[in-house]
């Protein structure tokens, strides 16, 4: 029980703990800021074009402007964050576009239930699940966090080097369809890390010439390039296509006590399936969301209602997702390992802050941050929940403002997020071009995040890799000495193949059981 | 919650519209992304001989080592891709490749024009550009363009401290 000690020491007893935390996040300014990123989360996960990552990249550098603290700055993009979530879930249920991959199974009973005049309660119990569902992740987060964090201080260069790798294979194999283009697009990121004036010897690579690129590439540039203009770009090609959709209207959003405590159970199940499956990383919450519609789907289907509007295959998808989310901060916190392009972006903040998880514990390194970020979480869940019950009918009329207003919108607010990072019309060149690249690599199914990850941590694997190197006299088998470096060559291996691993383990049975389902709606 | 990819899926239900294209052109798409993959990956190794090392960079590990191992890794990738290519996505219509040239092109404008014009004006001329892209009525677009631009401009000046270029009118 040594980790628990561990662990409550440090959300209890550190000089600076979980108490400090909520202190500092309860100030007023932080309160106004969650509920300012919690309005603006959910604006943009429900509208059509910005997810989460795009609404994070962009507000990023708006919020350098403001000048806010670090903490500050952290409360009020993790409040976007959530917001974006519950925002996605609406969209999902009312109009059966979900707003992010990992509302994709709300859609199978949620639009069900709207269709059948129930979207209050679906909205509602997908609000109450994902609430429940997230406090527990961030408990577990506080519980687990603080001595995984421990190991990380005995990491030496080769360790991080590796940890890196393990970040990349995870982020790659999991990310899309498939492996290679994964491979390919981790890789990708790690060569534009490499534009720029090398760290150690200040050699210039890459650079065309162009003065301006030897500082490198922004990763929140590429980042809005990658997301927002290139969702700009595909939703123009559905718009010539003529593919659209037309939403159900929701009167109020209610759910009686007796449909709460028939979704509890599918809540708390959902719940602990999405924080486990949290908790590997570089899966998240698209998978979370699916495996536990599946499992809720065989546990609890006696009737066969799933997929016609049951309001527990809305209920442990909701939960599982957000848990995940929480238990997916884990791998961040401790390794530095994000689990999907939103917190490969809040990796990338937390080192442009200079924070670096899995590089030292950050428990120790930097508790007033993570304190009050965790603390943050739960008042960020708490605004949330108040504000979607009365507001969400205000959130839906955004859908209102016509495609042909709001593309321009939000291409004029990415310009502004991407201009202010350094005052230069040179990044809006380069936006624009990897908005064409993310455009491409969309229709190709590249995915787009490991691309992301690679340019965030491309300088650390260099660097490590270098140190390594130069420690050992260029001996290669410095990557595989020790158990620690062995255990972590292991893990890259067994991720590559997870995939497969999980295949043989459910039998493929999941996937099925979605298409059969989707194929009814 | 965590997106895997940042893409907004397709509804549910509705069927993945890639993967129709026939006969021997099925795979070329990731045939040809393969081979820009492998040209990509050898142009990269090669530059590294431009690096100036006149000063630096000597011992068993410099700043060539790591991108000539990863130039080889993306060129070893790219061929394997070729090898192993998935179906081609159905690509748009003439119509859609017309609107999205013309989109990129109108963004690149924006960087060119941003600082001389000043943001009000660019920003102003982007909306209504990009907006009648997706049919947007002219009449109503230029108006909404106009008001938006000065009222994101007053916030970013006044309330967010962001200097936006004033360029011919946009101060405040």
């Amino acid at each position: 029980m040594g980790w628990l000690l561990t662990s409550l020491n440090f959300v209890f007893a550190a000089d600076f703990n979980l108490w400090d935390g909520f202190v500092a996040a309860l100030t007023f300014e932080n309160l106004i800021l969650a509920v300012i990123g919690c309005l603006l989360g959910t604006l943009i996960g429900v509208l059509p074009g910005i997810g989460p990552i795009t609404g994070v990249a962009i507000l990023f550098p708006i919020t350098l402007g403001l000048g806010l603290g670090d903490a500050s700055t952290l409360i009020l993009l993790a409040s976007v964050y959530y917001g974006t979530q519950y925002g996605g879930s609406t969209t999902s249920i009312l109009l059966n576009v979900p707003g992010e991959a990992s509302s994709v199974v709300t859609t199978l009973d949620g639009y069900q239930m709207a269709k059948q005049g129930r979207a209050g309660p679906a909205l509602a119990i997908s609000a109450i699940g994902s609430f429940i569902a997230g406090i527990g992740a961030v408990i577990g987060l506080m519980l687990f966090g603080p001595p995984l964090a421990e190991i990380t201080v005995q990491f030496q260069s080769p360790e991080k080097f590796m940890v890196v790798i393990l970040a990349f294979a995870t982020v790659s194999s999991l990310a899309g369809k498939s492996l290679i283009k994964g491979l390919l697009a981790v890789v990708f990121g790690v060569m534009l890390a490499t534009v720029g004036a090398d760290l150690q010897t200040g050699v210039v690579r890459y650079t065309f010439g162009e003065l301006k690129l030897q500082e490198g590439l922004d990763f929140v540039i590429i980042a809005i390039g990658l997301f927002a203009v290139s969702e700009v770009l595909s939703l123009l090609e559905d718009k010539v296509l003529g593919e659209e959709t037309a939403f159900v209207k929701a009167e109020r959003i209610w759910v009686t006590f007796k449909e709460f405590m028939f979704s509890l159970g599918a809540i708390i199940r959902g719940g602990l399936v999405g924080f486990f499956i949290g908790l590997l990383p570089g899966t998240g919450a698209s998978v979370a969301g699916f495996m536990s519609y599946g499992l809720e789907r065989r546990f609890s289907d006696r009737d066969g209602t799933f997929g016609k509007g049951d309001i527990r295959g809305v209920a442990a998808p909701e939960s599982a997702n957000n848990a995940a989310a929480g238990g997916s901060l884990i791998p961040l916190f401790t390794l530095g390992i994000p689990g999907s392009g939103t917190t490969a972006v809040l990796l990338g903040i937390l080192i442009s802050m200079g924070i670096r998880p899995g590089s030292g514990n950050v428990f120790e390194d930097s508790p007033e941050l993570i304190w009050t970020l965790i603390a943050s979480m739960f008042i960020g869940n708490a605004i949330l929940l108040l504000l979607n019950f009365p507001l969400v009918n205000v959130f839906v009329q955004i859908l209102r403002i016509p495609t042909w207003f709001l593309m321009p919108v939000i291409l004029v607010i990415s310009y502004i997020g991407v201009y202010s990072v350094n005052n230069s019309s040179l990044d809006i060149t380069i936006m624009t071009i990897f908005g064409v690249i993310g455009y491409f690599a969309r229709k190709m199914d590249v995915p787009l995040a490991p691309i992301l990850l690679g340019l965030i941590l491309g300088d650390d694997l260099e660097q490590n890799f270098r140190r390594s190197l130069l420690a050992d006299d260029g001996n290669y088998l410095t990557f595989l000495n020790g158990p620690l470096n062995i255990g972590l060559a292991i893990a890259v291996v067994v991720v590559l193949f997870l995939p497969q691993i999980l295949d043989l383990i459910r039998g493929g049975r999941i996937k099925e059981e979605f298409a059969d389902s989707s194929a009814e709606v | 919650m965590a997106n895997g990819t940042g893409q907004a899926p397709k509804p549910a239900g509705q069927s993945d519209s890639s993967s129709v294209v026939s006969g021997r052109n099925r795979y070329t798409s990731d045939r040809v992304l393969g081979g820009l993959c492998v040209a990509l990956g050898v142009w990269y190794v090669l530059e590294t001989r431009n690096f100036n090392l006149t000063t630096f960079g000597t011992g068993p590990v410099g700043p060539k080592t790591m991108p000539t191992i990863v130039g080889i890794l993306f060129a070893l990738l790219g061929v394997v891709l070729i090898f192993k290519a998935d179906e081609s996505p159905r690509w748009g219509t003439f119509a859609v490749w017309s609107r999205l040239g013309a989109v990129v092109a109108t963004s690149f404008l924006f960087g060119q024009v941003l600082e001389p014009l000043g943001f009000i004006v660019a920003s102003t001329l982007l909306a209504i550009i990009i907006g009648s892209f997706f049919r947007g009525p002219i009449v109503k677009l230029a108006p909404l363009s106009l008001a938006f631009a000065i009222a994101i401009a007053f916030i970013f000046n006044n309330w967010l401290g962001l200097r936006l270029p004033t360029g011919l009118w946009g101060g405040f």
